[in-house]
């Protein structure tokens, strides 16, 4: 059995909960041990590196230091800000190494921990190193005709010298794997726009403007579903539909491991589909799980 | 042609941003690439575009053998409330021809904002600011976040009690906010080390120590 570090992160437990529970049902499903990360502390997310930067190192560099100790060498970090943090402050440490060093000395006492070895990897990157082969004998419900728009937001891949990203303006690795699923991934220009993030609760004006452009978008180019892979992205776009997009025919948002678990044959109350604004039930009249399909 | 900025005794903010992001704002040639695909350089949002915030930090510099000229120019900077709009989304970042990192030049304008005393008070840019301190001191406090404590405590501060209230009823009642505080991890190692290192601007410590 493979293992990898996991670093679940505070909505896991509360607004995302369905993104965890996917997660680690797919893992268990393709024999991934999801080894947590002893006292993980929280990333400090948009708010701590706006207006402490020190404090933004020192709450990412205490995770990852609690990951070195307990032997591990690769993260998975599921929400995409989480991933940022965390891999932003890998990069913090191998291009100010003075300033990392003084931080992890404080925060470890131990001298010798280096963080620069350390891999942080997202949902993407961990769901393209698995075996393909792997998946494809486990997809029992392909999801033919499903059209997908593929959902990045920000963080997933910007900025490219903190994520490694080969193509930040149009990615394409999501759609690889929807593709392998069976579902057809359409083509839309919003695929990397900000969701408006954490101004969700302190300008709210932003979070439904980006809204309403990045679902009408999808809209336009004829989704069935909009599929992400970030739980801020994911209130944003689910929880405020109704406010942003009144009137007009809903879109379902899923996460990506959500997804996979339809075509692998989770039921809709493994994945928790209950817990949605948008109603998920077009996803799974394309795609009925524990139903024939054709194809 | 790109110039590395020295970045020993900071004196401006484009010596800070030097320090703090390694990339050297008078590389700017005024493109308009950040302005051009920020989110939120729009009418009604930000006040001063990021290409007109990269000119003024460079004008500081230029100036800074006439200290009131150099400080007017920081001074734009500082009191906009662009730094405070952006979603550091990575965009400026990402597309800037001459990588100067746009997004962690907005950073240091919010940290050096609040250390002066100069950050925006447009209600706006105030609710933001209340957020990321409720952030932050909940964070340093307790380890993790406990999304509807955050919330309510967002609300306490900020006043707006009404907006979103049935929005939270129904995440409560689909399971989305979890009435149970997660567990607590001792931050105190994290709260010394800041203490440490002198790491100001307070961006809530204070307020977590209470």
């Amino acid at each position: 059995m493979n293992a990898v570090g996991y670093y679940p992160g505070c909505s896991q437990s509360g607004s995302a909960r369905e993104y965890d529970l996917s997660i680690r049902a797919l893992a268990g499903a393709m024999q991934i041990d999801l080894k947590e990360i002893p006292d993980w502390v929280c990333c400090g997310a948009s708010s701590a590196h706006a207006i402490n930067q020190a404090a933004a190192f020192a709450l990412a560099a205490d995770s990852l230091i609690k990951a070195r100790r307990a032997g591990m060498d690769c993260v998975l970090a599921p929400c995409a800000m989480c991933y940022s943090r965390l891999a932003t402050a890998v990069h913090s440490a191998k291009n100010n190494p003075a300033m990392a060093q003084a931080t992890t000395k404080a925060l470890s006492s131990q001298e010798d921990l280096d963080l620069r070895s350390l891999r942080v990897i997202n949902v993407l990157t961990w769901l393209e190193s698995l075996p393909s082969e792997d998946l494809a004998k486990r997809i029992v419900h392909p999801l033919n005709g499903l059209k997908v728009a593929c959902y990045y937001g920000c963080l997933l891949v910007r900025p490219p010298q903190v994520t490694g990203a080969r193509n930040a303006e149009a990615p394409r690795n999501m759609e690889g794997l929807v593709r392998r699923l069976g579902a057809e991934p359409v083509r839309w220009s919003m695929a990397t726009e900000c969701c408006g993030a954490c101004f969700s609760l302190s300008c709210k004006p932003v979070v439904l403007r980006q809204g309403r452009q990045i679902f009408e978008a999808a809209r336009s180019s004829g989704a069935d579903v909009i599929v992400l892979a970030c739980p801020m992205c994911h209130s944003n776009l689910d929880m405020r539909q109704a406010e942003f997009a009144a009137g007009a025919k809903p879109i379902p948002v899923l996460y990506l491991t959500q997804l996979i678990g339809l075509a692998i044959g989770m039921s809709a109350d493994a994945l928790r589909f209950s817990s949605h604004f948008v109603p998920v039930e077009p996803v799974l009249t394309a795609a009925p799980p524990g139903g024939s399909h054709e194809g | 042609m790109s110039v590395a900025h020295p970045t020993s005794s900071p004196t401006t903010l484009a010596d800070l941003v030097a320090q703090s992001t390694g990339t050297c704002v008078l590389n700017c040639y005024q493109c308009g690439r950040c302005a051009a695909g920020c989110p939120q350089n729009v009418p009604g949002f930000m006040d001063i575009s990021p290409t007109r915030i990269m000119h003024l930090l460079q004008l500081e510099d230029t100036f800074s053998n006439d200290p009131p000229r150099a400080a007017e120019y920081a001074r734009q900077a500082l009191t906009s409330s662009t730094c405070w709009l952006c979603a550091g989304c990575q965009a400026c970042t990402t597309r800037c021809p001459q990588g100067v990192d746009i997004a962690g030049v907005m950073d240091v304008l919010r940290q050096q904002a609040l250390a002066l005393g100069l950050a925006a008070a447009d209600r706006r840019s105030e609710d933001i600011q209340k957020f990321h301190a409720t952030f932050l001191a909940a964070a340093l406090k307790h380890g993790r976040i406990h999304e509807l404590d955050l919330v309510l405590r967002y609300k306490l501060a900020s006043g707006h009690w009404l907006e979103d209230a049935t929005v939270g009823w129904q995440m409560l009642r689909r399971g989305k906010l979890s009435l149970s505080r997660p567990a607590t991890v001792d931050t105190s190692k994290i709260q010394a080390a800041l203490r440490q290192m002198g790491a100001g601007p307070d961006g809530g410590i204070e307020e977590a120590k209470t």
